[in-house]
Formats: C-alpha cells, sequence, structure tokens
C-alpha cells in the first residue's frame, strides 16, 4: 500500500483534499479498494489479518493520509466503518465521511453517526466535525481495542516519516559549511528521536501480538501502547521541528501536514494524562503482563 | 477569557517573590494601570487578549491602538524624552510591561521598530536619519521589518549574499531574504546586505533601510503552520534606496546588525509577559473547564517554578543592562531558557485541551488561544537564535572554547 499511496501523489494528497473535496470522498476510496484494503478483517482471529491492517495504517500515517482509514479497518465486522469518540466531546476527524457508521466510547458503548453537528474546521484539523449521534447501548470492548491499536499505527508511520524528512533534511542543510548532520547537537537529537520510535515500534508490534492471542484481555497492553505513542509523539516531533528550523513552521512543508495529521488521534478519546489514568486503572484492575507479570486486583 | 484568570499566575508570583520596586517604577504602574483601564476599552475591546502579528483580522485596529499609546505617551517609553519617550528604566519598563499584559492588552506590531531597530539608530545612526526616522517609529506611522535571514542564511547569517552596489547617490539591492516577518505590512526594511564583491563572512557588509513600496522588491507572504502569513519572502531586483540610508560605516554592517540583534534578546524577556499570560490561561482553563484538574497539577507546578526563574533571569538581565554592563551570555541564557519553557508550555496546553481542541476556529475562545499558544510554541527555539546556536555561545563562554562558528547570530 505504501507505493500505491506514493505513486497517488504521497502527502499531496491531503494537501489537495483541502480544496478539492473528491480527493477524499472517491480518489482514496478507489485506491483503498484496489490496494485490497477490504479484504482485511482485524477481527478473524488471524494475527497476519490485524498484522496487515496495522502495516496499512502506517503507510496511511507516513502520508497523513486524509481518510479515517483506522475507522474503516476497525468497523470490518459492522456495515461502514466505527469510530471510537470521547462521549462527552465527540470530535472526529472525517465526520462528514462517516454517516451510517457506528461510534463507540472506550467503554465499548455504542450508538450510530447520523452526522455531523458543526463543521469544526481549524487549521490543525481541516476535516474535523463533532458527530452526532443516537442513543447508546452496551457492546463489546473489542473494537475500542482494534481503533486503538491501529490509531497507534497510523501515528507511528507518520512519525517515522518525520523522522525521515528530519534525517534528509540534516544531510541537505548545509550550515556553516558543514551539512547540519555533522554536528553533534544534531546527531543526538537524530538519535534520541531514533531510539524513541525504534521502542514504540515493538511496544506497538506486542500490542497487535497481545490482541491477536488475549483479545478483550489485551486493554492493559493496548492502552500502555497508547501512553506510549502519545509521549513519542511529542518527542519526535518537537526533534522534527527543530531540526527543521523555520522552513518546518510553514504551511507548504510535508512537516507541518504530518505533525498536525495525528492531533485529534493524540487528544481523544483520551490525551495523555488521560490514557496515563486508563492504563493505571486498567492495570489495578486486569494486571499486566509485560516481560515480567504484576498483579491487579482481578487477577488474585 | 476572564481577565481574572490573567491575572491569577501574576499574582501569585508577586506574592512568593515581592517585587522591590523603585518608587519611579511603582508611580508609572499606577498611572498605566490606570490609563489601561480607561482606555483599553470601547472600540479597542476586539484586542483584549489577542493582537500581533498572527492576528491578521485586527492588524489595523492594532496599528491605531499602538498609535493611540503612542500620542497619550505610552509608547516607546525608554526612549530618551527628546524622542517621545520617557527615558524609562529598566525596572519601570519591567512594571509597563506587567500592567500592559495583565490588562489583556494586544501584543505589539510596531516592536520591531520600538525595540530593535530604533535603539539600534540612537546607537550608531547619524542626526539625520535619527530626525528622518525616529519620530514616525515613535508614532507607529512606518512600519518595520526586519531583513536578516536568507535561503542560504539561517544560523550562519554572515552567509549572506543579496548584495548591493552604490551608482551616485544611490544603492541597488539585488538579492532575496526570506522569514521576514510582517514584510507584507511594512513600509521599511532594515537589511544586511553585502556591499563589497568578492567579501566574505562578517566581512563587507552593510546595514540598510530600503523603503518597501517600490517596483524592484516583491513580498510573498508564506503561510505558517499556525494558519497566517505572518512572515514573507522578500525579493529584491533593482530595488533602490538612497546613499545615506546606510547605518553605521559602508562595509561595517556586522557589528550593527549584532547590536540590533542584542536588542532582540533584551526585547525577548519581554516575552516573559506574555509567557506569563499564556500560563495563566492555560491554568484557567485547567481550573474552569476540567473536571479533574490535579492530572495536570505536577506539570503546571514544573511550568509555574520555572517561570519564576525565567522573571529572575530577565530581572538580572535588565539590572545589568541598565548598570551598562555586558549582557552577554545573560541574553543568550534567557533567550534559551524562555524559548525552551514555552515549548514545554506549548505541549501543556496541547495536553489540557483534550478532544475540544480541535474542535473550534472561534479565534475569540481560550481554546483557540491554547492552540495557537501550542502551535506558535514551535518556532520559538529558532526565531531569534536558535536553541542550538545560543547552546554554543553559552558552552563557548563556559569552556573558553574559541569561536567555532563565527558568523553565526552571537
Ligand atoms: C516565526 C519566525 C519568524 C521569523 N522572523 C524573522 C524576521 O523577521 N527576520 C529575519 O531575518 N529572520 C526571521 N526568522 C528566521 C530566523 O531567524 C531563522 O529561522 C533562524 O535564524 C534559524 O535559521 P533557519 O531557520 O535557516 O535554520 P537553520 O539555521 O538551517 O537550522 C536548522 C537546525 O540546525 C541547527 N544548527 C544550525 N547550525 C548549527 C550548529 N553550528 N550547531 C548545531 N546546530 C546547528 C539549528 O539550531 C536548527 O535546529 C523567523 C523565523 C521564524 C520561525
Amino acid at each position: 500500500m505504501s507505493s500505491a499511496l506514493r505513486r497517488a501523489g504521497g502527502t499531496d494528497l491531503v494537501k489537495r483534499a483541502v480544496t478539492e473535496p473528491t480527493v477524499r470522498t472517491v480518489e482514496i476510496p478507489a485506491l483503498l479498494e484496489r490496494a485490497g484494503l477490504g479484504d482485511i478483517n482485524p477481527y478473524s482471529g488471524d494475527i497476519n489479518e490485524i498484522a496487515a491492517a496495522a502495516y496499512a495504517c502506517r503507510a496511511a500515517g507516513a502520508v497523513a493520509l486524509p481518510f479515517p482509514i483506522v475507522g474503516q479497518l476497525a468497523g470490518a465486522q459492522s456495515a461502514l466503518g466505527l469510530v471510537l469518540v470521547s462521549r462527552t466531546q465527540p470530535v472526529v476527524d472525517h465526520v462528514d465521511l462517516m454517516t451510517g457508521w457506528q461510534a463507540v466510547d472506550r467503554f465499548g458503548s455504542r450508538t450510530d453517526v447520523v452526522g455531523a453537528v458543526e463543521s469544526a474546521r481549524t487549521i490543525s484539523a481541516p476535516f474535523a466535525g463533532i458527530a452526532k449521534t443516537t442513543t447508546w447501548s452496551e457492546g463489546e470492548i473489542s473494537p475500542v481495542l482494534v481503533y486503538l491499536v491501529l490509531e497507534c499505527w497510523s501515528v507511528l508511520g507518520s512519525l517515522e516519516s518525520a523522522l525521515a524528512l528530519s534525517v534528509q533534511h540534516a544531510k541537505d542543510r548545509v550550515q556553516f559549511g558543514s551539512p547540519l548532520s555533522r554536528y553533534q547537537a544534531i546527531q543526538f537529537q537524530i538519535a534520541d528521536a531514533y531510539v524513541e520510535l525504534g521502542g514504540l515500534e515493538v511496544i506497538v508490534e506486542q500490542a497487535v501480538a497481545s490482541y491477536a492471542s488475549h483479545g478483550a484481555q489485551s486493554l492493559t497492553d493496548i492502552v500502555a501502547a497508547r501512553v506510549a505513542m502519545l509521549e513519542a509523539a511529542e518527542k519526535c516531533l518537537r526533534v522534527a521541528h527543530q531540526i527543521h528550523g523555520a522552513v518546518g513552521f510553514t504551511d507548504e512543508h510535508d512537516l507541518a501536514w504530518l505533525s498536525r495529521h495525528g492531533h485529534i488521534a493524540r487528544r481523544s478519546p483520551l490525551g495523555v494524562s488521560g490514557t496515563l489514568a486508563w492504563a493505571a486503572e486498567s492495570i489495578e484492575r486486569h494486571g499486566f503482563d509485560g516481560l515480567f507479570p504484576v498483579m491487579g486486583a482481578g487477577r488474585e | 477569557m476572564s481577565e481574572t484568570g490573567w491575572r491569577h499566575a501574576n499574582d501569585l508570583l508577586d506574592d512568593l517573590f515581592p517585587l522591590r520596586e523603585s518608587a519611579a517604577a511603582t508611580a508609572l504602574r499606577g498611572e498605566f494601570r490606570a490609563w489601561l483601564k480607561a482606555n483599553l476599552t470601547g472600540r479597542f475591546t476586539p484586542l483584549i487578549g489577542r493582537g500581533g502579528a498572527w492576528d491578521e483580522e485586527n492588524f489595523s485596529l492594532n496599528v491605531e491602538w499602538e498609535r493611540h499609546l503612542a500620542a497619550e505617551g505610552w509608547a516607546c517609553i525608554t526612549w530618551p524624552k527628546e524622542f517621545g519617550g520617557r527615558s524609562a528604566g529598566a525596572a519601570e519598563l519591567f512594571a509597563y510591561r506587567d500592567e500592559y499584559f495583565r490588562a489583556g492588552a494586544p501584543e505589539r506590531v510596531n516592536f520591531l521598530a520600538e525595540d530593535l531597530v530604533g535603539p539600534t539608530l540612537m546607537k550608531h545612526g547619524t542626526p539625520e536619519q535619527i530626525d528622518r526616522f525616529l519620530p514616525p517609529m515613535q508614532r507607529a506611522e512606518e512600519m518595520w521589518c526586519q531583513g536578516y535571514s536568507e535561503p542560504d542564511a539561517g544560523s550562519d547569517l554572515a552567509n549572506i549574499r543579496t548584495r548591493a552596489r552604490l551608482q551616485g547617490d544611490t544603492w541597488v539591492i539585488d538579492g532575496q531574504k526570506t522569514w521576514t516577518s510582517l514584510a507584507a505590512r511594512s513600509d521599511w526594511c532594515f537589511a544586511l546586505v553585502r556591499t563589497e564583491q568578492g567579501s566574505a563572512r562578517r566581512a563587507g557588509l552593510s546595514y540598510l533601510l530600503i523603503p518597501m513600496d517600490q517596483p524592484g522588491i516583491e513580498v510573498r507572504p508564506i503561510r505558517q503552520m499556525t494558519g497566517s502569513a505572518e512572515f514573507a519572502e522578500v525579493f529584491f531586483d533593482g530595488a533602490v534606496t538612497s546613499a545615506e540610508n546606510v547605518v553605521g560605516a559602508v562595509g561595517e554592517g556586522w557589528s550593527v546588525a549584532m547590536a540590533t540583534l542584542g536588542f532582540e534578546r533584551d526585547w525577548f524577556m519581554s516575552r516573559y509577559f506574555r509567557f506569563a499570560r499564556d500560563l495563566a490561561v492555560t491554568v484557567d482553563y485547567v481550573r474552569n473547564t476540567l473536571g479533574d484538574p490535579r492530572a495536570f497539577e505536577e506539570r503546571i507546578v514544573r511550568s509555574f517554578t520555572e517561570l519564576a526563574a525565567f522573571r529572575a533571569i530577565g530581572l538580572q538581565t535588565l539590572a545589568a543592562h541598565e548598570a551598562g554592563e555586558s549582557t552577554s551570555p545573560l541574553t543568550s541564557l534567557t533567550k534559551l531558557f524562555g524559548s525552551s519553557w514555552h515549548r514545554d508550555l506549548g505541549e501543556l496546553s496541547f495536553s489540557v485541551l483534550g478532544a475540544a481542541g480541535a474542535q473550534t476556529h472561534d479565534q475569540n475562545t481560550v481554546e483557540h488561544a491554547l492552540q495557537r499558544t501550542f502551535l506558535y510554541s514551535r518556532a520559538e527555539p529558532i526565531f531569534a537564535g536558535t536553541n542550538e546556536i545560543q547552546r554554543n555561545i553559552i558552552a563557548r563562554r563556559m569552556l573558553e572554547l574559541p569561536s567555532s562558528t563565527a558568523g553565526s547570530r552571537s
């Protein structure tokens, strides 16, 4: 899928999507269909299926794809798609494409998305809106888990691209007669970001494996992966912006699109501190295996 | 946004670290507070809590406000009386800025004139230049921009290629500047250009004052990731300025430019007041809007503590400056500390917003202000000398190293 997205213009898709609505309504859906996205079912119980979904999301994140691919994959069981929302603040990216979708909250309760209450577009979230929902009913946790995992992979993809751009920029940009890559202050920042992303990659791989083998029991691992994703995003984007200097602060630069792309994913349904509290709550209740099991109240 | 929110963090700082203010400063504080209360109302109300280069919607009103300040004697207060100022000292300046930001008064768009090129002219300008340029600067009638950076001269400022040659009594300028804040709004540009053919690095540069409204200049605004187009590319193609518009000696522009940069880093101290307001807005949001503020307690306390340190460093810098002592590398320290602090605050603002942060495009909401703080804080460790360049300067001093980056913004 990476190469299909690259052939289709990569980050040009998101830049074009702002003024050309058909990029999101026609072009990208057709492209994803051709790439076989519709055949992936992350709920099949086969680890290869959820891994394929994860890789697709990573590739989409890498170009800041202006399309709710995470929701489309996480909705493989329902008719159209499924989106994870904060029930009190159901701000959703691409909500205009979600009529007929379902929304879940972080406990698995479900409702139908029947439209967007208002368009809430900003520079950081040019395709956002507030989902209009109906009544909520109880549901299962697994769509929440699948959604969260895939979202981590999408953000991972964006961060990897941001780091790749920074590496390239450090090699190309010359100041004081040397490429930036010759300065240790730059090398260290790149190394730190690289370590951060390497760690995140292992953690999100572990989250996929955990879901494949433990299903609903993988909540703690997956929320922990989200914590790691949020922290890595902060650190890596800080480095990427710093290395780019003023050019990364411009709206034309790919970095700006990549760094704004994950804003809603990083805030909804919970941001850093909310997700940390959620992880603590989950460890308390279900314990936490990780490398060395930590017993929680639920496992005594 | 509640005004009380803005006052909150400042009041707390005052309680903890009482200012031992001079009588003159206290008097000025009281007088200015009353003036702001009476004047920052009516048609100027839309500016409260806003203003500055990003606020494109209110730009003309902002200029009007600054003209009003000037007309009433509340602009350029550190300038000598003969140039329309009050000859205010460091303590008075501190009190003045403190009151200004507490009142929610708008960020200034004329600061490049008031704080950078104005003081530079007082130090290096000819009497004719001073007579010609200072009065309209003081009255906010002519706006200024700073033409230093070029595509290949960012941190490495001495790599400037834009060149000017003297033809009769006119400088003819060719080349390109970039990231020029407010270029599209400015009447004049103070620019560092190469005036000696074949010269390199710091030698052979001159500091020119160039009128912006002429056929030889093309300004192409660049949109920032914050959404506004504050800065621009500026192309010079046979642009002209008269021979006498060179500040300092021809070929000696580097030292004049460094004087301006020194003023710029001093100006950076004024960010403290803006920063205090940004923190207060964040604290206010956490207290009033979030169900459970405890989640952010630790980060807020850290932010607050460091802000107090920033204030202390800033006061020390101002005092040193006033006593005529060298403020290097203190200004580098201030810049590094302050911009890093603001970047952390930006990330905190991003965190406290939660899902709501993405949902507003109404520029008058707290959510919008917090989002702006976050996006803008990305630029703080970059402009006016990056964090890495400041670290180089500090390290060089501490470790007694020879200059490794001769010609940087130091
Ligand atoms: C919002 C904004 C407004 C601005 N307004 C103006 C303006 O009005 N007028 C104007 O002239 N300029 C302006 N600038 C430009 C600003 O001065 C430059 O961005 C700054 O000097 C850095 O240059 P650069 O962006 O080219 O980055 P670069 O110099 O290319 O630096 C890129 C990265 O490399 C690092 N680096 C560079 N050299 C070294 C070294 N020797 N050792 C270690 N690390 C190094 C930098 O720290 C940075 O992290 C503005 C910039 C911004 C973001």
